[in-house]
């Protein structure tokens, strides 16, 4: 019972107690007789109901001193200061209160066991009650907050630290409710923040900031982050950035992929993407899409679009300029720019882009007729120039023919492509400049991409060559021993070229070639059928070249100049001629060549056309048709050194439409094939099932039209391999 | 098994009533089976009339313009088509022995007089759609150069006019297009899409599928029209 205290005994020691608490809550410093009040404390704390009445009363006094004291304090400040006072008293309010906690640790037990709150707790609760949740304060407080979040947006000068520390009062009195900050500051902050961007979006739609759209929306979106990272909750940053996006981006997703009205962010993008700068700006672009559920879309719309143009741009450039080579080369550019852009962005969504690419650009190669002939232009150049090159640089050359590879992928007519290819091939090889690793490494890059079928006979026309000049170097051999007198006067050069590879016409175009060239010929054609028994040789005069010396003597002077012609066989033909001759017309030339008129047309051409000092035969009269009873004679101005007559070029309008005829009958063939193999399998079919699936099968290859498969199934009737049904004539059946 | 053998006893005296009359009209024969039963040798006597040695299998050109002649049937007339396709003539202008026997077994004519009795009957069998189908088949083959596999479009449109000239209203259009056209020879598949074309698709186009499986040349054709090319 000695435990047992009287009212008064507690009082008197109270009034101790309360003095050092009042001390410590007043000027935020231990009480000089510390000590003694601890002392007393524990003494108190012994008693019983010490400790409740002892909680109770502290409570009372933190209470009293609040509202006696720091409320009249903050409430006088309300129109000056505000921030720092409160922020002052909200420091010393804190200090005072792990004091007082030390000095009641004799308690915690109590505490614990009661299931109390620590006195400091008890603390922030009170001065959440009392002072932040009292009207004035807590609207005055939101009011200031806001101020400066404003004033922040204007890019004015604020008291960061007054910002930061108000918010960080707010976030440590959520200790005991967790809703302060966000019921203060955080939600009429967002509901501020959706309004004001909301309105931003307006202004800047109005005044058709367009191109610059989608970084302000992202300036803002970093704005707002660094200001909630360092001055507000950081739980905030998230919040806001979802607000400003929403306001910015997703309510005016629809505007913003409206091309009609100039789409904002696309315009940007071209500007970024042409320049190849920003690559982080394009990067930050791709990750601020990513985050709305259009934003794949609209991105590779944007990218589709910008690749429309960016080829678009090529196709404009090589219009004026018409050359295929460029072309393709800037057609490898934008398609390298993409690549680089796809993989510098790391973006998730590559897949998607990819696609986009790749379908945009086989869509757009494809609508360029001629891109197929460009594409084997191109490989021709380059295929060539790499002999130029030293075998060191041959390295660093290698990519351009990879590269091309690439768009092998987005071509369409393979067939179109095989004919130029061939046909440049073809060129190369009886030019003999060509680089036979070369051709064997652009063979096998075909082979992988379209298979064995496709170059088997480019394999064939390469391997020809060589043989070629294997029996070539037997027969000099040969003539060196044999010392025959036809072959003096002239260095042959006969390339044996297998018909079924080359796709050589089976009737032998005709050309009566000079003795001087003939005789050496039959020569070796006796040579080689003695070597090749069985075999047959016939002269191609549309492939041949020759290279003739131009002896030109002045009428007054006696100088005799020499030029070195290199020219084709017909030219050779035409040309050896003026030997005998001085003037000849066409119908001649025609009767002496036995050149047919076509061919014979063009080769003149040839001979007539360019500058003056360049032409090698004068045409009377001088007028660009050319008409059998023209007269044609030598041009005494005629000074070039050397001139270079044989060229790989574009084919005229009518080598085109002999090409496109030639694919065409190729597909048929193709089509056909297909037709029956379809029919095969399903014994009956009806017209739009068959030509559903005809062109399904095939359109990895080439899309053909519905005209020409109805060609294909008439021809397939008429041969006997399909009829119509006698009930409905639009069912076929398949004739086993 | 009764009614079985009587169902054969049936059938036997069927034969017996029939067959032993025509295999005795050679020598017995009365005015009224004359005019009315048919008898082939009477039916070879007349075919060789119209051969050249009057003893040759085939009937040519000349021989065919004296029949029309006899008959006084114009040799352009449907009617002539019509007997081709009985007989299964294999060509135009042409019929041999064997052909003429088994056409006119068939027609149950061996005189003059007794075809002309049928040919207005035999008109009327145009109007049948699967018996004019095919005829209009037949001709094909039947009017073709027998060196070609298809028919040079002169000879088709001479078939055309014969056969749709009166019911195709588009056949004018046709053969002007045709003129018009690279078109030089029509293959079987084209001639007979002709007449299901000519049978199903309005004068005016209306209800013609450019997907409907025609002939490319159909396509054209309908293409040409709309163009306004006529």
């Amino acid at each position: 019972m000695s435990n047992h205290i009287l009212p008064d005994m507690f009082n008197n020691k109270w009034t101790s107690i309360n003095n050092g608490i009042q001390t410590i809550l007043v000027d935020n410093n231990q009480h000089p007789r510390y000590a003694d009040i601890i002392k007393i404390i524990n003494s108190v704390s012994k008693m019983k109901n010490g400790n409740q009445q002892l909680y109770n009363r502290i409570r009372e006094t933190i209470s009293l001193h609040l509202k006696s004291k720091v409320l009249v304090d903050v409430l006088n400040s309300l129109n000056k200061n505000f921030l720092a006072i409160l922020d002052k008293c909200w420091t010393n309010y804190k200090k005072s209160m792990i004091l007082l906690k030390d000095m009641l640790m004799c308690m915690g037990k109590y505490l614990k066991s009661n299931n109390l709150e620590p006195i400091d707790n008890v603390g922030i609760s009170l001065f959440l009650d009392i002072i932040i949740q009292h009207d004035r304060i807590k609207n005055y407080l939101r009011k200031r907050l806001l101020i400066m979040v404003i004033k922040y947006r204007k890019h004015k000068i604020i008291k960061y630290s007054a910002l930061k520390n108000a918010c960080q009062m707010l976030v440590e009195l959520g200790l005991t409710d967790e809703h302060v900050y966000e019921e203060v500051f955080e939600r009429p902050f967002l509901a501020l923040s959706r309004k004001f961007y909301y309105n931003k979006s307006q202004i800047l739609f109005k005044n058709h900031i367009h191109s610059y759209y989608i970084f302000i929306a992202k300036m803002n979106a970093i704005i707002e982050a660094k200001l909630a990272k360092h001055f507000l909750h950081i739980s905030t940053k998230r919040r806001i950035i979802e607000v400003v996006n929403d306001e910015l981006i997703k309510k005016h997703i629809l505007t913003i992929i409206d091309i009609k009205r100039r789409g904002c962010i696309f315009s940007k993008g071209y500007r970024i993407i042409n320049k190849a700068l920003h690559i982080n700006d394009i990067k930050c672009m791709f990750e601020l899409f990513d985050d709305y559920i259009y934003g794949p879309r609209i991105l590779s719309h944007f990218l589709k679009k910008y690749l429309v143009e960016q080829l678009k741009i090529v196709e404009n450039k090589n219009k004026r300029q018409l050359n295929p080579v460029t072309y393709v080369q800037r057609l490898l550019d934008v398609n390298s720019k993409l690549n680089c852009l796809l993989c510098y962005s790391l973006y998730k969504n590559n897949e998607i882009f990819k696609k986009t690419i790749f379908s945009t650009f086989k869509h757009f190669i494809n609508l360029h007729p001629k891109f197929p002939e460009y594409l084997s232009l191109f490989i021709d150049k380059n295929v060539q120039e790499k002999k130029c090159f030293g075998s060191e640089k041959n390295k660093k050359k290698t990519p351009i023919l990879d590269q091309v590879v690439v768009l092998f992928k987005f071509l369409q007519d393979i067939y179109v492509f095989k004919k130029y290819y061939k046909q440049h091939l073809a060129k190369r090889l009886l030019s003999k400049c060509f680089n036979e690793d070369n051709e064997k490494n652009m063979i096998s890059n075909l082979k992988t991409e379209f298979g064995d079928q496709f170059t088997s006979k480019f394999e064939g026309m390469v391997k020809d060559i060589a043989k070629s000049n294997t029996i070539m170097d037997l027969f000099k051999i040969n003539l060196t021993a044999s010392q025959s007198l036809n072959c003096t006067n002239i260095d042959l050069s006969v390339c044996v070229l297998t018909t079924e590879f080359w796709s050589l016409p089976t009737s032998s175009t005709k050309c009566n070639i000079p003795n001087i060239a003939y005789l050496p010929y039959e020569e070796f054609k006796t040579f080689y059928l003695s070597k090749n028994y069985g075999h047959k040789l016939q002269i191609q005069p549309q492939l041949g070249s020759a290279e003739i010396i131009f002896n030109k003597n002045y009428m007054n002077t006696r100088n005799v100049h020499k030029n070195l012609l290199e020219v084709s066989t017909y030219q050779m033909a035409i040309l050896m001629l003026f030997n005998s001759f001085n003037k000849i017309t066409m119908e001649t030339i025609m009767k002496k060549t036995k050149i047919n008129e076509n061919d014979l047309t063009r080769e003149l051409q040839l001979l007539v056309t360019g500058k003056l000092s360049q032409r090698i035969l004068l045409k009377s009269p001088n007028i660009k048709e050319i008409k059998p009873h023209h007269e044609f004679c030598i041009n005494e101005l005629f000074s070039c050194l050397k001139i270079h007559l044989i060229t790989t070029e574009e084919e005229n309008k009518l080598e085109l439409r002999k090409t496109k005829e030639m694919v065409e009958e190729d597909r048929k063939h193709e089509i056909q094939a297909v037709l029956v193999r379809i029919m095969k399998v399903h014994k009956k079919l009806t017209h739009n099932n068959l030509t559903m699936e005809v062109t399904d099968q095939l359109r990895r290859r080439f899309v053909p039209s519905p005209m020409l498969i109805n060609k294909c199934i008439e021809r397939l009737i008429e041969n006997g391999y399909l009829r119509r049904s006698p009930k409905n004539r639009n069912t076929y059946i398949y004739v086993a | 098994m009764a009614r079985k053998r009587r169902s054969t006893t049936e059938i036997n005296t069927v034969e017996n009533a029939s067959v032993p009359k025509r295999r005795y009209t050679g020598s017995q024969r009365t005015p009224f089976e004359e005019m009315v039963v048919f008898n082939s040798k009477k039916c070879l006597t007349w075919f060789n009339k119209y051969t050249n040695n009057h003893s040759s299998d085939t009937l040519g050109p000349e021989g065919m313009e004296l029949f029309c002649f006899d008959i006084e049937v114009d040799p352009e007339d449907v009617v002539m088509l019509y007997l081709a396709w009985k007989m299964n003539a294999k060509s135009m202008g042409y019929f041999t022995s064997a052909e003429w026997l088994k056409g006119f077994t068939e027609l149950q004519c061996d005189s003059v007089k007794k075809l002309q009795s049928k040919l207005d009957s035999l008109r009327l069998c145009f109007n049948d759609p699967l018996t004019f189908k095919s005829i209009y088949r037949y001709a094909y083959d039947f009017a073709r150069d027998k060196d070609q596999r298809s028919m040079d479009v002169e000879t088709a449109k001479l078939m055309l006019n014969l056969l749709l000239g009166k019911q195709w209203t588009l056949y004018p259009l046709f053969a002007k297009f045709i003129d018009q056209s690279k078109y030089r020879v029509i293959n079987k598949d084209q001639w007979c899409n002709i007449l299901e074309f000519s049978r199903s698709i309005n004068t005016d186009l209306t209800n013609y599928d450019i997907d409907g499986a025609w002939p490319v040349m159909l396509d054209e054709f309908v293409d040409w029209l709309k163009n306004g090319n006529s």
